[in-house]
């Protein structure tokens, strides 16, 4: 009765939007687990680093002379398209669109993963107190990485973008189609809802839109391995390789300015406690 | 009431274990540690213990994982339910025999999740690259099952003053010895 109570009510809290952050029995589970969870974790990580960093760097030589290769000719295209857009008067304005976009974030270490195959999240050992809280968008310097769910003093937990509860707006960066990134609990990502005449090709990067407001505009979310058409109708899909290694997550950024839908979902600005609104942010994105 | 912490603790204890053993293996080639702890409790524990260890153990995993509140632990009360009314029908002693409830057992876990997500989380039905991971971790279940148990009945055999959980011997050892 119990459990069927809590899932009731936890069903009817998601899709009212009242958030996770004032549980209390939750928030002791994570304020005990997460410290527990860094420390046990800590040598499996320092010993897979050690591996990664040293002993599996065979072949790292010729990657690195291929790499430097790769560098010279982006420089290169770098230039040009820098001075086109000097040239078209447009690098100024630019520049200036792109401060108003700063967004403060704060670094957080995963300290633990879900480990059930039915769902994606992973444990931060940062919480409210760092003035993160439940619908602010998580990232690392590879792309998108999912939504903070829950959150204590000192934890938060965030939805994977591989959840099979997420969903996110998302275009093609070359053609702006355009289409839904849906979480299928497995590795890939599956864009959806693609129209059958919109140009999408493997290969191509599927970035976030910025629509339904919960995501910021143009953080990469993966790349297009293959496009199928199921059932021929209207519609096509294409299967995404992530742009974020999910498996190998060890520190991420949460955006701490959250968006207006997000704080008509979680409960308005004014419900948050002072320094949660990101002032106290280290780092700009 | 001790014992019953101490076996809690053991098993929260291998789920941070586990956690850390993700950095290097899959997650789909880790054993599901709660599904066993909670077959292993349905065989070996009374009814009250096993049923407030299950819907303790239930209640961390929910707040652990991506699951609504009471997923778990709803799951895990019917598994243990099923377990420890099958136990008195059937005798489910054994290697092979527990291995079969294991695998029953972690069917039925997947079922109750595909179940939830359908009617609470509107997810849809599991799709076709999905199906990949449940076997592996069906067969993984199977695999790590007995000597997970073992585990936890080892705890149990330190010290016989605490009588809330009721077996008192090794269960690999034992079964292992038939």
């Amino acid at each position: 009765m119990c459990g069927l109570v809590l899932l009731l009510s936890d069903r009817r809290a998601s899709r009212d939007g009242i958030g996770r952050d004032d549980s209390f029995l939750p928030g002791i589970v994570f304020e005990i687990m997460a410290p527990i969870e860094s420390v046990v974790t800590a040598p499996f990580s320092f010993g897979h680093r050690m591996w990664m960093d040293y002993f599996a760097l065979v072949r790292v030589r010729e990657e690195n002379t291929s790499l430097h290769v790769e560098i010279d000719q982006l420089q290169e295209e770098n230039l040009q398209l820098r001075e086109a857009l000097v040239a078209s008067g447009n690098l100024d304005r630019i520049v200036e669109m792109r401060s108003g976009f700063e967004t403060p974030m704060r670094a957080a270490e995963v300290v633990g993963q879900d480990l059930s195959i039915w769902f994606r999240s992973v444990l931060l050992d940062r919480g409210q107190a760092a003035g993160i809280y439940s619908g602010m968008p998580v990232i690392t310097t590879g792309g998108l990485v999912g939504l903070v769910t829950a959150t204590s003093p000192h934890a938060a937990k965030v939805m994977l973008l591989q959840d099979r509860q997420s969903a996110i707006d998302g275009i093609v960066q070359r053609s702006r189609a355009r289409g839904i990134v849906h979480g299928h609990g497995d590795d890939a990502l599956v864009f959806e809802l693609v129209v059958q005449g919109d140009d999408v090709l493997p290969g191509d990067v599927v970035i976030s839109s910025g629509l339904g407001g919960v995501y910021p505009k143009g953080l990469r979310i993966g790349e297009v391995i293959e496009v199928s058409d199921p059932g021929g109708g209207l519609l096509r899909q294409a299967r995404l390789s992530p742009a974020v290694d999910f498996g190998g997550l060890e520190q991420v950024f949460v955006l701490l300015k959250r968006s207006v839908t997000m704080d008509l979902l979680y409960g308005m600005e004014g419900d948050r406690p002072a320094g949660a609104d990101g002032k106290s942010a280290t780092s700009k994105q | 009431m001790i014992k019953c912490l101490q076996l809690f603790a053991v098993a929260l204890l291998l789920l941070v274990l586990e956690n850390g053993l993700a950095v290097f293996i899959p997650r789909y080639w880790l054993p599901d540690i709660g599904m066993i702890f909670v077959a292993g409790l349905g065989l070996r524990a009374r009814f009250v213990p096993g049923l407030w260890l299950s819907c303790a153990f239930g209640f961390v995993s929910d707040c652990l994982t991506g699951s609504f509140r009471g997923e778990h632990m709803l799951i895990y009360l019917v598994l243990f339910a099923i377990a420890y009314i099958g136990n008195r029908q059937v005798n489910f002693s054994g290697v092979v025999r527990f291995a079969a409830v294991v695998c029953a057992l972690t069917f039925l876990e997947g079922l109750g999740f595909i179940f939830f997500g359908y009617v609470f989380r509107e997810t849809g039905l599991l799709p076709i690259s999905f199906h990949y991971g449940w076997w592996v971790r069906l067969f993984v279940n199977v695999a790590c099952a007995p000597w997970i148990l073992d585990t936890f009945m080892r705890m149990l055999r330190r010290g016989d003053s605490d009588t809330s959980l009721r077996s008192s011997e090794s269960f690999l050892s034992k079964e292992l010895n038939r």
